[in-house]
């Protein structure tokens, strides 16, 4: 092997003050030779052998370190005759700083990224959220929104008017549903609010709005809205939500987190865009659940896209002017083309993604 | 840039004249954008390579990018901290949220004591990190360190709070300036002690006019609609949208704008350096100064924000290098003397609590320098 013997120059720190010293670095396989430069206080010379020397790693093209074992070390921007000398003194060069200076391996790390955040938002979380939401059992899930009903009675809801006799015949058809699945703990609830809306409830409470039970012209259009509900705590929608914004929430801000204040608008955009495709999904989901059961007790899935209908049409003012890519629901036109393309009996193949 | 005085070493100035003259020294970012475009990426796709776990290198990695490419007199700035102690305050931490996020779904009374205790515990977190960034922070072999104690921490939360409180929010600039003065006055740098010489007053001065800034356009603006207003059965010429990206953005910049690059200049320059026991006399005290403007800030944030929209994020690097560049270019040390500290290359260790804190207490200012 021949003998490696570079020079380069550094500024010498001696560990106890921060005077800077100008120092050659006479670099050989054995170690580093250390000659001051500075006139008036001249230095003996320092000699520090391999085994006594750390070479800090480098970044970039920054001011890299050589530290001694004795506290002082010697600053140097000689990047590269540094990357020469480590290897002889039986040091590592930076695989990392190898990856940030190829322009490939760059390229490979933005494709790498897109390809996995993609794929992650699309499929990885929303299937990871599943596992975990139905492997938690029924009295855990229970225990969620416990309180939420109370607190939406505070802030959004008074009590129904909607006749006695009118929220029996309701409820029979509810009753009527929920024979089909005993293991829920599906309970209706009657609530005046403003709008025609129905909600569900992690704990299998079931709302209707008093404007639902008008505008609904048979009990057809109910039971397809209470199926959609259903459906909706038969897959645990609220709680994957959960899980699934707080994820967004999470990466969004272990990303962008550290990025300026100004950004924070921009991290904020793909989280609510992400949202917004998850809630669609599960709204999708209710509807093919409500389809396969409206289909089972031989009722017309059709009956709810007419609801749906005049629901948007009483509803839909207010919201105009929010891109569908934001919205938490699919289009009312896509729901009601699905709703209405299928028939009264079930296919073969059910579309149903459980 | 140009009238800056060239650099020397303190030790040729001394020798040369019994009373030295000032030196102001500017300090440099040297880092740039394409450079770090490639660390900060090939740094996001390892952390989500490792499932996160190389995030706590990639953090000593970016802080040691614009500590090393931030020179002061020839000489960088270096951050010391280990990323395996940086891992494990991320687990903490991590494990911290879960408990928030577990308790959120099952008990909102456990939810509220959890966050309670969250807010209970940060003017400890703000104190350790504070001094797990100081003592992990050098120039020039030397180490910085940060002797505020936790109790004080406590003391300087409540006082801004009670005044803050007894005001009605009046008295917010006191509790700002009680925070930065805990801050910046408990500095060290070697046996160098950081002095921090300003009274609450023209704190009060700056978000004073930062609220006429606010509520001046807004007034106008006022003012215009009724003027202009919409006769019955017209719709009305504006809409709230457009009133927002109108008005609401361009004020809110404003006086952001405003607040940072005067806070910046007047806390900056009132910072002075000292050896320990000398009282902050002229002869053997070292400033600070900063001449950031106002419209250039401005400029800045709003540049930065564009850029980042428009290239879905590629350009935080290139906005984050701008930033330290900005910064750096307008903040001067003006040495009496030689700028040599006495002070320990390696500091005393790390406790794992303030590995924690040092996450969570990233907070928005930091030393600048």
């Amino acid at each position: 092997m021949v003998e490696e013997r570079l020079k380069f120059d550094g500024q010498f720190f001696n560990g106890t003050s921060s005077r800077p010293y100008r120092v050659t670095v006479t670099a050989t396989s054995e170690g580093v030779h250390l000659s001051f430069l500075d006139e008036h206080e001249r230095q003996p010379e320092r000699r520090y052998l391999k085994n006594r020397i750390l070479v800090g790693s480098r970044l970039g093209d920054t001011t890299r370190s050589l530290c001694f074992d004795d506290g002082a070390k010697v600053e140097s921007n000689a990047n590269e005759e540094i990357d020469r000398m480590a290897p002889l003194w039986g040091q590592r060069t930076s695989v990392v700083h190898r990856l940030e200076s190829n322009w490939r391996s760059v390229i490979a790390a933005i494709g790498l990224i897109v390809a996995v955040a993609w794929s992650g938002f699309i499929w990885g979380l929303p299937w990871a959220a599943r596992r975990v939401a139905m492997a938690l059992p029924v009295e855990m899930v229970d225990e969620l929104g416990k309180g939420t009903l109370a607190a939406l009675d505070k802030l959004v809801f008074s009590p129904s008017e909607v006749k006695q006799e009118r929220q029996k015949e309701v409820l029979h058809a509810f009753e009527e549903l929920a024979t089909s699945y005993p293991d829920l703990p599906l309970t209706l609830n009657f609530r005046k609010m403003g709008i025609p809306n129905a909600f569900a409830l992690p704990n299998g409470s079931v709302v209707v709005t008093d404007e639902l039970v008008k505008i609904a012209k048979t009990d057809e259009e109910i039971m397809g809205v209470l199926a959609h509900e259903i459906g909706h705590v038969k897959h645990r929608h609220m709680l994957r939500m959960t899980l699934e914004t707080s994820a967004v929430g999470l990466f969004s801000m272990l990303t962008f987190g550290d990025a300026s204040q100004a950004s924070a608008l921009f991290a904020s955009l793909p989280s609510i865009y992400a949202n917004a495709q998850y809630s669609q999904e599960k709204e999708s989901e209710a509807d093919e659940f409500a389809i396969s059961f409206m289909q089972k007790l031989d009722l017309p899935p059709a009956a709810l896209a007419d609801i749906l209908q005049r629901m948007s049409e009483k509803i839909g003012e207010g919201k105009a002017g929010i891109p569908q890519y934001f919205s938490s629901h699919p289009s009312t036109e896509s729901r009601m083309a699905r709703l209405r393309g299928v028939s009264k009996v079930p296919a073969a193949c059910m579309p149903n993604s459980l | 840039m140009e009238n800056i005085p060239p650099l020397s070493l303190g030790t040729k100035v001394e020798q040369e004249s019994l009373i030295p003259e000032p030196r102001r020294l500017p300090v440099q970012f040297t880092g740039s954008a394409s450079e770090y475009f490639r660390i900060w990426i090939v740094n996001v796709a390892l952390s989500i390579v490792t499932l996160g776990i190389y995030s706590a290198w990639a953090k000593v990695r970016t802080k040691n990018y614009f500590y090393r490419h931030t020179m002061l007199e020839r000489s960088c700035f270096e951050y010391h901290a280990v990323p395996m102690q940086i891992l494990k305050g991320r687990i903490i931490v991590g494990a911290g949220l879960a408990a928030i996020f577990f308790a959120k779904i099952y008990s909102l009374k456990l939810y509220a004591v959890l966050l309670l205790l969250f807010v209970l515990l940060s003017p400890a977190i703000f104190a350790l990190a504070l001094a797990f960034n100081a003592r992990n922070s050098s120039y020039r072999n030397v180490r910085f360190g940060f002797d505020g104690t936790v109790g004080a921490a406590y003391k300087t939360y409540l006082a801004g709070m009670a005044v803050y409180i007894v005001t009605l929010g009046l008295g917010f600039p006191y509790f700002q300036w009680r925070i930065v003065d805990y801050w910046a006055s408990n500095h060290r740098y070697g046996n160098q002690h950081f002095h921090f010489n300003m009274t609450s007053g023209p704190f009060f001065g700056i978000y004073a006019r930062a609220l006429g800034i606010m509520l001046l356009p807004i007034a106008g603006f006022t003012a215009l609609m009724v003027v202009f207003r919409p006769t019955a059965g017209q719709a009305p010429v504006l809409q709230a949208p457009v009133l927002l990206l109108l008005v609401i953005y361009p004020i809110m910049f404003l006086v952001v704008g405003y607040v940072k690059a005067r806070q910046s200049n007047l806390v900056l320059g009132s910072i002075s350096l000292s050896p320990a026991g000398a009282a902050p006399s002229e002869t053997s005290t070292h400033r600070l100064a900063a001449n950031q403007k106002v419209l250039e800030v401005i400029w800045l944030m709003v540049s930065n924000l564009v850029g980042i929209v428009l290239t879905i994020g590629l350009l935080i690097p290139w906005a984050k290098v701008r930033t330290a560049r900005y910064r750096a270019e307008h903040l001067y040390v003006i040495a009496n003397g030689e700028l040599v500290a006495q002070g320990s290359a390696a500091p005393s260790g790390n406790g794992v609590l303030a590995d924690a804190a040092t996450d969570l207490g990233d907070i928005g200012f930091d030393l600048g320098i």
